[in-house]
């Protein structure tokens, strides 16, 4: 899991890499669902809680790789090279993952905060 | 490499072990808990505590080749083998290296590790010198990893009783800290023969401490404090 978030999903990302990525993690999830503990014992058993970590992390990580293959764009830390602009038009959304049925959807992003003034967005420049 | 590591598992064992395992290192592997995720690889029941990896949360503090410190930032190139590690001394163990830390945050506690100021807050900061902000150096960069506290004599002896070097570097960061106004108090509190006094200057702490603190000297000033205003 380590590996492929790491060459496929990292800061700077490729489509062919996105798309690869997608595959492999989801093997990677196929198989943590076989993790086996060998230490059965009840007190501290740091090997469950890290069974149970991994059960959370891959799961993240699957959400996390299926969506930056979706969003055909650049935005923060999602920097892709075949789109290397932010699109505002088609892409200012939320991801939502949801674990069943694997499906992903979108929400709106909320335009107006409560008690400050909103910040228009703009093209970032340094 | 060579480690030979204390085992005790309260489910299974009438009595503790040291058990023995030698592997191949990568060259990746560069701190001792790199070794140890790798033996835990191996032997997953081997039980130790470890979050930041970086030497800042203090988590992975053992007895290692007879000396405190923290895995995550002990160089395997430092260490001679067979590597020999314990859990921290004086400590109850709960499992392996894992050891029941309530008696040193009981003390920490203790001596009230916050800033004691009722003058209402001001608008944004209550104000403090540079100078005076560096007297906080050296006393508030404790990780509370309790390397120090387990390798003082005094505070095996009496860990009850005895605040311990960890608990009383705290004590003086709030002495210290020109903001605090509760300095006669805090003094109150260490005003007996056990709290601050165990004290002898052997220095354990010193020589352990993972971010390179010296609970003596805060607990020296300390002293002069309480010898000042007995005068």
């Amino acid at each position: 899991m380590r590996r492929v978030m790491q060459a496929h999903c990292g800061v700077f990302r490729f489509p062919d890499m996105l798309i690869e990525g997608v595959k492999k993690i989801k093997d990677a999830a196929q198989r943590a669902q076989h993790t086996e503990i060998r230490d059965k014992s009840k007190v501290f058993n740091t090997a469950r809680v890290e069974a149970l970590e991994l059960d959370n992390l891959i799961e993240v990580a699957v959400a996390t790789m299926v969506s930056a293959e979706a969003r055909t764009e650049s935005r923060g830390a999602h920097d892709r090279a075949d789109h290397h602009q932010r699109d505002d038009g088609n892409w200012l959304k939320h991801t939502l993952w949801y674990k069943e049925g694997s499906r992903l959807d979108y929400k709106p992003v909320h335009m107006q905060p409560l008690t400050v003034q909103s910040v228009e967005p703009k093209v970032r420049t340094y | 490499m060579r480690f030979s590591i204390y085992r005790f598992d309260p489910d299974k064992d009438a009595q503790p072990r040291m058990q023995d395992y030698d592997l191949a290192l990568q060259p990746t592997d560069r701190m001792l808990l790199d070794a140890l995720i790798r033996i835990k690889s191996v032997d997953d029941s081997l039980s130790l505590r470890r979050s930041c990896r970086e030497g800042v949360c203090g988590s992975d503090a053992m007895n290692i080749n007879g000396k405190n410190g923290l895995a995550c930032i002990t160089r395997l190139s430092d260490l001679k083998e067979p590597v020999e590690l314990r859990p921290l001394p004086g400590l109850p163990v709960i499992r392996d290296l894992i050891v029941d830390m309530t008696q040193f945050f009981k003390q920490y506690h203790s001596v009230k590790p916050y800033l004691v100021n009722n003058q209402p807050s001001p608008e944004k900061e209550r104000l403090q010198s540079p100078a005076e902000r560096e007297e906080l150096d050296g006393l508030y960069e404790c990780i509370l990893c309790a390397c120090c506290s387990t390798a003082c004599p005094s505070f095996w002896w009496n860990p009850d009783k005895f605040v311990g070097p960890a608990g009383l570097l705290q004590a003086y960061r709030f002495l210290a800290d020109s903001r605090d106004e509760a300095t006669s108090e805090r003094l109150d509190n260490l005003e007996d023969p056990y709290r601050l006094f165990r004290c002898h200057s052997i220095m354990n702490c010193v020589d352990v401490c993972p971010k390179g603190l010296n609970p003596t000297r805060a607990i020296g000033k300390i002293k002069d404090l309480m010898v000042k205003r007995a005068v």
